[in-house]
């Protein structure tokens, strides 16, 4: 009994120290939602990345350029994936992105300009399917936009 | 019986570094199911026919995305492995009312010759590679020490 009575002193203070901090919690202001909260989390990414992969398999101006990868059902998986998980971590999402470099990735591909813009407008159009709103869908693009020189040309 | 024992005991030290370098952090898009895509070649003599087929075909429960592109004539579908590629043939088959020829992409030029998903593996491969050695070197010592 005589230990609980010294104890009671220290759970007063821990009370006090809870109950301060939790007031700053509410208190402060909320953080504004970040890119991949307000793009919906995961599960929306995900489909907007498998409309926008189904856009480009579909579109012959820029197909053929993804024929192994389409071959081969695990290497459309990965990319699926690495997609994914890079729209996550750019949007600030709880992902890491675990692929190569875009320099990396489209090294000795030699890109054209026409392709890249052909590939944003098959995101653009996934975009839209899911009536993601212009500023969401802008921000996003500017994410992806500054990936250009490291893709086209290389 | 020397020489084996630091022999499997670098292939553990190998096996365990090996998976340590490589392993990836896990990520939510892990617990994601897995799909597959599926690209079909159909023919459609009404404007806007193809794009009304996709908008019935992303519908389906298991399918995650529809794509079809007036120019090519490709309707591609990703779908989870709930929904065998035979049966989505034959729906997407009875819906457009025709044949549905599966496109066949082929790689063209010269290509890895080890398989993707070995490489994604390896760090696993690496673990157990490891663990199995761990534990034959494991046994080699206490044999030894009470031999
Ligand atoms: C903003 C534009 C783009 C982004 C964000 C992007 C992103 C990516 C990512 C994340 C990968 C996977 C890297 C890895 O395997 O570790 C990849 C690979 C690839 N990209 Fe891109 N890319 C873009 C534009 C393009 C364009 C315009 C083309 C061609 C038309 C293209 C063709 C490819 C190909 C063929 C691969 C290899 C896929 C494989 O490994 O099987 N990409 N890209």
């Amino acid at each position: 009994m005589k230990r609980i009575i010294r104890l009671l002193p220290a759970l007063f203070l821990a009370v006090l120290v809870v109950a301060a901090c939790k007031d700053k919690e509410t208190m402060d202001p909320q953080p504004d939602p970040t890119l991949y909260e307000r793009l919906g989390g995961i599960n929306a990414i995900s489909a907007v990345v498998d409309q926008f992969l189904a856009n480009v398999v579909a579109d012959n101006s820029i197909n053929g350029r993804f024929a192994a990868t389409v071959a081969d059902p695990f290497r459309t998986q990965l990319l699926r994936n690495n997609l994914i998980d890079q729209v996550c971590a750019g949007s600030g999402g709880p992902c890491q992105y675990k692929g190569k470099t875009m320099k990396e990735a489209h090294t000795g591909m030699n890109i054209t300009d026409a392709e890249f813009n052909a590939l944003v407008g098959d995101l653009v159009a996934a975009l839209d399917q899911f009536n993601v709103p212009e500023q969401e869908k802008n921000e996003l693009l500017a994410i992806l936009g500054p990936m250009r020189p490291d893709i086209v040309g290389q | 019986m020397k020489y084996l024992r630091w022999t499997l005991f670098c292939c553990t030290l190998l096996g365990f570094s090996g998976w340590w370098i490589l392993h990836k952090p896990k990520s939510p898009v892990d617990d994601l199911p897995p799909i597959q895509f599926t690209s079909l070649q159909l023919h459609f003599k009404q404007q806007g026919a193809g794009k009304a087929l996709a908008a019935q075909v992303r519908q389906w429960p298991e399918v995650s995305a529809a794509s079809f592109n007036d120019v090519s004539g490709l309707l591609v579908v990703v779908h989870t492995h709930a929904l065998p590629q035979t049966e989505l043939i034959q729906r997407v088959a009875a819906k457009a009312q025709q044949k549905a020829s599966i496109k066949v992409f082929e790689a063209s030029g010269p290509q890895c010759p080890v398989p993707a998903e070995f490489l994604y593996r390896l760090p696993v491969y690496l673990l157990w590679f490891g663990i199995a050695t761990g534990a034959f070197t494991l046994m080699l010592f206490y044999r030894l020490r009470h031999a």
